[in-house]
């Protein structure tokens, strides 16, 4: 019985305890709650050193055009082995939400935020003017791509929280986001380093060169865009594209690419593995991938699956572009014949047409070589540039694509000087458009060239565009600064011209001229009241009453 | 780290106290006394306090029997009834008790659980029985349950008569004299009491069934249990027969269609990534995944790893009265589970197996590479392209002789014209499952036990390579008595699975599965003239990836304690400490092994996985879990019951993830991260660490007036980590009353025929938390795609989201009234509930321009409403042996957007939130079959500059001559209308059971009663992209010769017969013959001879057949919305055997 009574106090003093102790427990339970997360970091507790700036900077680089970009599938240059493709024939629709859209304010917003919260960032000066340099510089590529699709848009200057009301703003006038991108580029001009005194190590970020190139570019559209389509102040932005290209050609800082093994061969190899890194002075801006198999973390594929598997093929509208090699067009030139067989449209041409569009017997990859056909090409050609037949199998290729290369910007500036004069003398072809025909060996052009054979300097100049530049992603918006595209859009496509002991059997459609006949007439459209804009995405315009869409859409 | 340390040791400081103290009671002396009283443990720790003075001895044992909660069994005239008994106890122990009254009175006493038996001594009880009719003899006999299992205790009389018999541990009684055609009267609470003529039998086995309408069933609700007359909240609960023996994977699968207003759907049929989803009437949010909470014995658990076998019953939580004491976690109910725990008795072992033949289902029909070639060819054209083969090509497709040319443009590379299908070629007309089950229970009064192991293996669908999955459960449950306080309940278990899957998605866009259904028949496997050594140049890689690709393999451990310490500290008051520490580990490999695919060259033209690689993830889960709560019982007078519950829970969450990669491995047959080929290049490794913690305190009371008014109140504050500090508390209340008719006089007098009828009414607010991310309130960095600058690798860093501070949980509030009833000694039952959910401040992403340029921050400015009706009836009953039950479920649930920030946009398709509407309605556009000329598409509603005859004719709504979907705004939304929602409605179960002799079946159907989807359009239209091949369904395109086309014509890119529109919608309305059963269970006679007490053969199939609206049926009704290409569902027929020795 007393043992029974022990226990029972026990009992009694191991139910208090455990209250006790229960309490305690609950009461320190408090401090668990306090859990902050352990392997991320906070905005708060970064922005603090030009470190921390650079990484900032690095995300930007994410936004720059892939390889694939360099196609001329919305223009009439190319076509997809997959179809039409939907803006070239016109039978887009407009879409609810538009990744370019998206993604250019995703662009801006990282660039707003990097130029405010470096006003924390103590450091280097100069290094941090860089990076600032960088994110103004993305800001004005993001809205160039913009006003370029959709005219005037809204001109987001900070960053945004849900309930700013900029958020509803209306769309600004194309000048007003003309200026911006003016300004950031020339803040970006004046405080990045020039490509000679960028190290080593950041081979691949934007540079001094870079924004004057681009902005180049920009002031050519908006000024022929202007003067062809007949609104604002075309000279304006015709003189700055001018002065842009002459601050990069002057500055000695680029030169077109010489393969120094065999200079014939500079324009092919442009696009290979050689063509890639520092050494070659052409790039202006590029878009990086890595290196080799062994450093192959960022790879592509545009040898073997983009372009053997013909997600781009030339065109007919391509191929008769090229000149003959006495610098004649095709209706002009004695050298002109009728096609014998594939071979024949080869002959006598500005030989970038075969470092462009495969002719029969080309190496194509390891013991084979090119033989024309249908197989992945609805037209019968396949693009060569960019095709490195070392990439051919195994596939994965690191040559890096030259978003901004120095053909461009000569290019861009004899166009400007042109549309801003009415004409161009013979010193400003020859700083130009004659350099990078030599570089092929093709003839001069001059004043007097043109006149003897009743030439049009205009056209001659396009001319040495289109053809430099193919399938490099210009054609489409070329076309639509120039207003030809109502013209040049909806006729028919056309491909190769068809030889039975060549071809073999086919079953595509052939013109009287035994063309192939890749997309008809009637099946593509282009309404000038309509497409020279792109749609703004529904969802955009549902959400910003403010918005207004685009004419006809 | 540390603090989860330390807060360990003070859970085990505790636990170590109270348990150590507790303990000394067992080290006391046990009485010596066994000849004349079987000794039970509950017998010493049950104090009694009486006083009686010339009492007889039946006095003093009614005086027992109301003192105590042992029943007393004798028969009245056995006893003397001599008032000669004097005593006087205060808290004697009834051991003590009986022991004097045994020595005193010459009585014997039988302990069998909680009945005395009482005998005179060292006579046999019958003998003191004078009859004298001499046709008298002996009977015996056992006593069983259903399932087989032994009944003790059940009181047996002989009609008529005082003769009383007690089953005893093993279910046996025995009367030594009886008349011969005496009969005999079982009874026993819980179960149905039953009547049995002895005539012609010796020996007599009575199978007792569980009487299912019995008030006394207990329902088990949040921490604790309710007697389910009781219930005023919304609780539906599960049988567990409902889940036993079915061949499904787990028992998320069996619980479809069990439960009115639980709805479970799967996305898969892929072994063990099925995809389960369960749901509790309907949408509650539109954020997180709206899937209950799932409370296994008491704390957290997971329906994935759990062994249906181990399981005794489900409860189903529906109403915020029955689910607020879970607070913060249980914003969509919550499903109870409860294990199933020893019994005292002789040590049972049984063992059940099952054989499953599963055989795939909702796949598409294959075309042969010619019939392929004539639809690219029709479409190409039809777009104004060339035709993509020529006549030549089309007759090699046809002729099994010429598979391949070589190609003349590329003289290394072969144009094939095989005609292979690959689904016959890759995939199983018939794959298998098995499933074992080994459980071992019994015990003494003190401590009981069940150990049950598992295991469950399943194959998956492809002939070859890596697919399927396999599960092993063990289980200990072990309840222990330390003293008359102390008693503690251990259930500790542990679970792995092994899930192989391909290397590479399987389902999906552009999956393996999409390789087999959709890519050219004209491909074969391995290059020609290499005697299938090398796969082809061109080809998918669907076999490659599968017989070479490597393999993903995820491993799952999980290792859950529950350690209940309870302690009965006086009379109605009890503590209970709760301590689980749960303790999960995943592992996860993906080897992608490079695999060449050749050219005629012989060399690699292109490869699966060029860079082979290898990726391990390792991650450890520790949940802790610690709970104390307070019960307190108590009665004043006899009409008012009063319950407490009070307590406090810490819960903690601990996610501890490392993944590694090497790729360039120096042996594409050592998947190791050693072996990465470039030493300078190291493995990548990441780690994720994700924390939270929740603090909450609950309480609880029940009023019960003459168990006719019922009023229950909760109350539960919840603290989480998971908020900024300053807004982390929250209180949520819950009331709910039932009123009990048949309890009144009136009621019962002017309405007989119920005999139930009781109306529940609940309100009720809880929080939902699930929809928190962990650290939403601060802003956060992520990690941007890597840059080279250089050929180097560089870092970069940016915001992908805007954090909110004040951002809180969802607050849900829900009302719910009910009836219950029963009719006709409830042989038919029924059960009626409505209720209305408002989730008042649901976290939305308000959609924001684009021109924000980050991904908005969620903020709490929605409001969500879902109402719906669920109903229950049942009807069981027995034609002499013939036994029978059916039961019917049906619900309902719509939902809408009541409030959200003003701003609508109409997309077309699925719009997930619109205000006024329910959520994932469906704008689209209205299809009039299609255009049967050029001249008709003239007159008609520009729609598409493609457009022509053949394609569909889209119906102009405003009448202003074009298609389109105007402002998309709800004043303007052009041509677009409302064609329902993507959330099932009206979800029936219906059940069908009887028993004949040994015979038993059941039939389980389930389904929905309407449900819009649309159909992932890419797969549904013929050649929507030049690459996808069509199927044989798609043969039945638009010509001018079938213009009631299942299908427009053929058109590539046919992305404006594409838009969303009425044509794609389909009906996925299902009945579904879920599972059928048929059984045998054997003789006893015969199973006695062979020592075996009881063994049921059975048929069980499962998802056998199904009726549905769709007419696009390659798909399942189940299928989640715009599903493209799914790993196919299997229809299962299984043949099992469970026996019990």
């Amino acid at each position: 019985m007393k043992k029974l009574k022990i226990m029972r106090k026990l009992k009694n003093i191991t139910i208090k305890l455990s209250v006790v102790f229960l309490l305690i427990a609950v009461a320190s339970c408090q401090d668990e709650l306090d859990l902050t997360p352990e392997t991320q970091i906070s905005d708060a507790n970064f922005w603090n050193s030009t470190s921390d700036l650079e990484k900032a900077a690095n995300y930007l680089y994410s936004y720059l055009p892939g390889i694939y970009d360099a196609n001329d599938n919305m223009g009439v240059f190319s076509y997809s082995n997959n179809g039409a493709n939907s803006i070239s024939d016109g039978t887009r629709i407009t879409p609810a939400t538009d990744g370019s859209w998206n993604s250019n304010y995703r662009l801006i917003r990282a660039c707003n935020n990097i130029l405010e919260k470096s006003e924390g960032i103590t450091g280097d000066e100069a290094t941090i003017n860089k990076y600032l340099a960088e994110a103004r510089f993305f800001r004005a590529w993001a809205y160039a791509d913009l006003v370029k699709k959709f005219g005037g848009v809204p001109l987001i200057t900070k960053t945004l929280d849900s309930s700013s009301e900029e958020l509803f703003a209306p769309r600004s006038d194309r000048d007003a986001v003309l200026d911006l991108i003016y300004d950031d580029l020339d803040f970006a001009a004046g405080n990045l380093p020039s490509p000679g005194a960028q190290s080593a190590a950041e081979y691949g970020r934007i540079t001094a060169t870079a924004a004057l190139a681009f902005k180049s570019r920009v002031a050519l559209f908006e000024g022929t865009r202007a003067k062809f389509h007949n609104y604002g102040s075309p000279n304006t932005h015709l003189q700055l594209a001018i002065d842009a290209a002459e601050q990069v050609i002057s500055s000695g800082e680029h030169q077109l690419f010489t393969y120094a093994d065999d200079p014939a061969l500079s324009y092919r190899k442009q696009f290979h593995d050689i063509g890639d890194g520092k050494s070659n002075p052409e790039p202006i801006m590029v878009r990086l991938y890595a290196q080799n198999a062994s450093n192959n973390l960022a790879a592509h594929r545009m040898t073997e699956s983009r372009l053997n598997q013909g997600y781009m093929v030339p065109t007919r509208q391509l191929a008769d572009l090229y000149l003959y090699t006495d610098g004649l067009p095709m209706s002009q030139s004695s050298l002109a014949k009728p096609q014998e067989n594939s071979l024949t449209q080869f002959e006598d041409r500005d030989p970038r047409i075969a470092m462009t569009i495969f002719s029969k017997n080309e190496f194509y990859s390891t013991g084979t070589y090119y033989q024309p056909g249908f197989n992945f090409s609805p037209s019968g050609y396949k693009f060569c540039k960019y095709f490195d037949p070392t990439h051919f199998s195994p596939p994965d290729t690191w040559v890096d694509y030259q978003i901004i290369r120095y053909a461009e910007v000569l290019l861009n500036y004899i166009e400007a000087k042109f549309e801003l004069n009415g004409s161009v003398d013979d010193a400003d072809l020859d700083m130009t458009i004659n350099l990078i025909r030599s570089r092929v060996g093709m003839p001069s052009l001059t004043n007097e060239f043109v006149v003897a054979n009743s030439l049009d300097m205009q056209t001659e100049i396009r001319r040495e565009r289109s053809v430099e530049l193919a399938n490099e992603g210009f054609n489409y918006w070329d076309l639509i600064r120039w207003k030809t595209a109502e013209d040049i859009m909806p006729q028919t496509i056309y491909g190769a011209k068809f030889f039975l002991e060549e071809y073999g059997e086919t079953a595509n459609k052939l013109d009287e001229n035994n063309f192939v006949i890749v997309q008809g007439e009637s099946d593509r459209f282009f309404d000038p009241a309509k497409d020279y804009l792109w749609p703004l995405p529904l969802q955009e315009i549902g959400l910003n009453p403010a918005l207004e869409q685009n004419p006809n859409w | 780290m540390s603090k989860f340390l330390r807060f360990k040791m003070k859970v085990f400081a505790i636990l170590l106290m109270i348990v150590s103290t507790g303990f000394h009671p067992l080290m006391a002396n046990i009485p010596t006394n066994p000849n004349e009283i079987f000794w039970q443990m509950d017998l010493e720790s049950t104090k009694v306090s009486f006083k009686v003075v010339d009492a007889r001895i039946i006095d003093v044992l009614k005086k027992i029997e109301a003192k105590t909660d042992f029943h007393m069994a004798y028969v009245t005239n056995e006893l003397p009834s001599d008032r000669n008994v004097s005593k006087d106890y205060n808290k004697e122990s009834l051991l003590k008790v009986l022991e004097e009254l045994s020595r005193d009175y010459k009585l014997k006493f039988t302990q069998v659980n909680n009945t005395i038996h009482v005998g005179i001594q060292d006579l046999p009880a019958s003998e003191n029985i004078e009859i004298q009719d001499e046709m008298n003899r002996p009977v015996s006999g056992r006593v069983l349950d259903e399932t087989g299992e032994p009944l003790p205790g059940v009181n047996i009389l002989v009609k008529g008569t005082n003769l009383v018999a007690i089953s005893d541990l093993d279910g046996k009684f025995q009367f030594s004299s009886v008349a011969d055609d005496a009969v005999l009267i079982f009874s026993f609470i819980g179960f149905e009491s039953k009547e049995v003529s002895i005539l012609n039998k010796e020996t007599i086995d009575v199978v007792l069934g569980e009487d299912m309408a019995d008030l006394e069933e207990i329902v088990v609700v949040g921490f604790g249990e309710q007697k389910k007359a009781n219930l005023t909240g919304s609780v539906a609960t599960v049988d567990s027969k409902a889940l036993e023996n079915r061949p499904v994977t787990n028992v998320m699968n069996a619980l479809q269609g069990t439960a009115p207003g639980l709805t479970v759907t799967r996305s898969s049929g892929q072994p063990g990534q099925e995809g389960y989803n369960l749901n509790i009437r309907g949408i509650t949010s539109v954020n997180g995944n709206n899937q209950p909470l799932v409370i296994v014995d008491g704390v957290e658990g997971d329906l994935n790893l759990l062994n249906p076998n181990d399981i005794e019953s489900i409860s189903v939580l529906k109403d915020a009265a029955a689910a607020s004491i879970f607070g913060a976690k249980a914003a969509d109910g919550v499903i109870l589970v409860t294990t199933k725990r020893g019994i005292a008795g002789k040590t049972e072992v049984t063992y059940s197996g099952m054989y499953t033949f599963n055989k795939p289902y909702s796949q598409p029909e294959m075309l042969s590479s010619y019939e392929q070639g004539l639809m690219q060819n029709e479409a190409r054209v039809n777009r104004g392209g060339n035709p993509v083969w020529r006549d030549e090509q089309l007759a090699w497709m046809q002729d099994d002789n010429i598979n391949y040319e070589i190609n003349a443009n590329n003289p290394d590379r072969y144009n094939y014209y095989y005609n292979l299908n690959k689904k016959d070629l890759i995939m199983r007309d018939l794959t298998y499952s098995q499933n074992h089950n080994l459980a071992v229970k019994g015990g003494n009064s003190n401590t009981q036990y069940l150990i049950s192991l598992g295991y469950y293996d399943q194959n998956g669908v492809f002939k070859f390579g890596p697919d399927g999955t396999k599960r092993y459960n063990a289980r200990i449950n072990l309840n222990t008595k330390f003293s008359d306080v102390f008693s503690l309940d251990s259930r500790v278990s542990y679970s792995s699975d092994e899930t192989m899957a391909p290397s590479r998605n399987v389902g999906g866009d552009y999956g393996m599965i999409y390789e087999i259904y959709q890519s050219r028949a004209i491909y074969p496997v391995y290059l020609p003239e290499t005697d299938d050594t090398q796969y082809a140049q061109g080809t998918p890689s669907y076999f490659a990836s599968l017989k070479d690709g490597g393999y993903y393999q995820r491993n799952r451990g999980d290792f859950n304690g529950i350690f209940t310490l309870k302690a009965a500290v006086a009379k109605g008051l009890s503590l209970k400490l709760v301590y689980n520490p749960r303790f999960r580990n995943y592992k996860e490999e993906q080897f992608n092994r490079t695999v060449p695919f050749y050219d005629r060259s012989g060399s690699p033209s292109n490869y699966l996985n060029q860079v082979n690689a290898i990726r391990k993830e390792r991650t450890n889960i520790f949940n802790n879990n610690i709970q104390f709560y307070a019960d307190y019982d108590w009665k004043l007078g006899e009409d008012h019951q009063f319950h407490v519950l009070g307590g406090y829970q810490f819960q903690s969450y601990r996610y501890d993830e490392i993944s590694a990669t090497a790729r360039s491995l120096m042996s594409n047959d050592a998947p190791s991260l050693n072996f990465g080929s470039d030493p300078s290049v190291p493995p990548l490794v990441s780690d994720n660490i994700q924390t939270n913690a929740y603090l909450s305190y609950f309480g609880r009371i029940n009023y019960s007036y003459k168990n006719k008014y019922l009023f229950e109140a909760n109350l539960r504050n919840d603290i989480s980590s998971k908020l900024a500090p300053g807004y982390r508390s929250k209180t949520f209340p819950s009331f709910s009353a039932g009123w009990v008719l048949t309890g009144e006089d009136w009621f019962t007098q002017a309405l007989p025929f119920f005999d139930q009828f009781k109306l529940r009414g609940s309100w009720g607010r809880l929080g939902n938390a699930n929809v928190l991310g962990n650290y939403d309130y601060i802003s956060l960095l992520s990690r941007g795609p890597n840059y080279y600058f250089n050929n180097v690798s560089n870092i970069s860093l940016y915001q992908s989201n805007l954090a909110s501070f004040e951002k809180s949980w969802e607050t849900i509030q829900s009302t719910n009234f009910g009836i219950d009833l029963g009719f006709l000694d409830y042989r038919l039952t029924a059960s009626f509930d409505y209720f209305v959910r408002q989730n008042q401040d649901m976290l939305v992403t308000v959609t924001l321009p684009s021109t924000l340029g980050v991904n908005p921050s969620q903020t709490n400015s929605a409001k969500l409403e879902t109402k719906g009706w669920e109903v229950i009836v049942g009807w069981r009953d027995q034609i002499g042996e013939f036994k029978y039950n059916v039961g019917f479920n049906l619900s309902d649930n719509r939902n809408k957007v009541l409030e959200y920030a003003g701003r609508s946009v109409y997309g077309q398709g699925v719009n997930s939130i619109i205000e006024g509407l329910p959520i994932n309605t469906i704008f689209a556009y209205e299809a009039d079959g299609y255009f049967q000329s050029e001249s008709e598409v003239e007159n008609w509603a520009f729609q598409d500059s493609r457009t022509g005859a053949g394609d569909i004719k889209y119906i102009d709504q405003n009448g202003d001559g074009e298609i389109n979907g105007g402002l998309f705004r709800p004043e303007d939304h052009g041509d677009l209308i409302n064609v329902g929602n993507t959330s099932p409605r009206y979800l029936y179960g219906a059940n069908l059971n009887f028993q004949y002799k040994g015979f038993d079946f059941s039939a389980f159907f389930q389904g929905v009663g309407e449900r819009k989807m649309l159909i992932f359009t890419n797969a549904a239209i013929p050649l929507m992209q030049s690459w996808r091949m069509p199927w044989k369904i798609q043969q039945d395109y638009w010509t001018p010769e079938n213009p009631d086309a299942k299908f427009p014509r053929l058109y590539e890119g046919a992305s404006h017969n594409a838009r969303p529109s009425t044509h794609w919608v389909q009906d996925a309305a299902y009945l579904r013959l879920k599972n059928l059963q048929v059984g045998y269970t054997f003789h006893q006679g015969i199973l006695d001879k062979v020592g075996v007490s009881s063994a049921r053969v059975y048929f069980s199939g499962q998802d056998l057949w199904e009726v549905t609206k769709m007419w696009f049926n390659y798909y399942d009704p189940e299928n989640p919305n715009n599903v493209s290409f799914n790993y196919p569902f299997f229809r299962s027929y299984a043949v099992g055997v469970n026996i019990t020795l």
